[in-house]
């Protein structure tokens, strides 16, 4: 494996979390999954994917954004469900 | 057969019989590397420098908190480590991303390759190339939104391959998968594959089963706001 250490890779895999986004009408299943070390790293991944996609709807002029994130393990079972809802309001 | 360096620097200029002969002798020591193998690691000094003949790799960074970042992909015809002739240890690892064939060159031979100006030319050209797409991932990084972002990578990687005779008309093997896109353009794999999505929707672009297909190069250049003088192609 890649890993970058001089001393060597710990080649124990980690376990494979999937990341299945809903965001207003449109859903997103991972079907690739990403290696993380345990919950806590899930934890740490979903909010820097909230962060990127809130960051990229706002950017793209939205004012009003909703998503979900639901995090399966590699048996399938739901390990993690995450809903943020951002909503802008203007005062002129 | 010439080997891909060969191919790619003469394409920067005509190189003199001596030249090409001593560039196609470097060849002579080749190993091969299993998928996501590491070529190099950081803080490693190595005893040759590496040249990519077959596959692709990429110069990586590891956080402390395990996180990683791409820097560069390296194709066929890519040294992998020229400067640690000059500088002597890897500030960086390099990683194979799928079966690669690697050709170890001593620094003894580099040191006389270096000597031949017209050779020494020739690479120092590779190395402000280099520079130049480091430059452009850092306007990338900085300067344009994730759909941007992804488009400026795919459209930049088609035209290197394309230069080593690697891309078949709008088609080329992208043998990475989404957690690389996203340590390469700093983006989580969630946000890429949405990104992957629009691009599709959008008809510039599929990514399946590790391959990409260029639906309209023009779409895709211009949402990407990609110029590819930085590459200095040849015409």
């Amino acid at each position: 494996m890649i890993c970058g250490s001089a001393g060597g890779c710990d080649d124990a895999a980690m376990p494979r979390f999937r990341f299945h986004l809903t965001i207003g009408d449109e859903s997103l299943v991972d079907a690739q999954g990403v290696e993380l070390a345990d919950l806590a790293a899930v934890r740490g991944h979903v909010r820097n994917a909230i962060a990127d996609i809130i960051g990229d709807e706002l950017a793209g002029g939205r004012d009003s954004v909703k998503l979900a994130i639901s995090v399966s393990d590699e048996a399938g079972d739901q390990v993690l469900e995450t809903t943020a809802i951002l909503t802008c309001r203007h005062v002129f | 057969m010439t080997h891909p360096l060969v191919r790619k620097l003469q394409s920067v200029g005509d190189l003199a019989k001596a030249d090409l002969d001593l560039l196609e002798a470097l060849v002579s020591d080749i190993r091969d590397f299993g998928a996501r193998r590491d070529i190099i690691r950081e803080g490693e000094k190595p005893d040759h420098v590496h040249l990519m003949l077959e596959g692709w790799s990429c110069r990586y960074q590891v956080l402390p908190d395990g996180s990683k970042q791409i820097t560069a992909f390296l194709l066929p015809g890519d040294f992998c480590d020229v400067h640690v002739t000059m500088l002597g240890e890897m500030d960086h690892s390099i990683g194979a991303l799928n079966a690669a064939r690697v050709a170890f060159i001593s620094r003894d031979v580099m040191r006389e390759l270096i000597e031949r100006p017209a050779i020494a030319r020739a690479l120092w050209w590779a190395s402000l190339v280099d520079e130049a797409v480091l430059r452009a991932w850092i306007v990338n990084f900085g300067r344009r939104d994730s759909f941007e972002r992804v488009a400026h990578l795919i459209c930049e990687l088609y035209a290197r391959l394309q230069n080593v005779g690697l891309a078949a008309e709008n088609e080329f093997d992208l043998p990475l998968t989404q957690e690389d896109l996203s340590d390469a353009l700093g983006l989580t794999p969630v946000h890429i594959s949405r990104v992957l999505k629009r691009l599709r929707q959008e008809e510039m672009m599929t990514f399946k089963r590790q391959q990409i297909s260029i639906l309209d190069i023009r779409k895709l250049q211009a949402a990407a706001g990609f110029d590819p003088s930085y590459l200095h192609l040849a015409d």
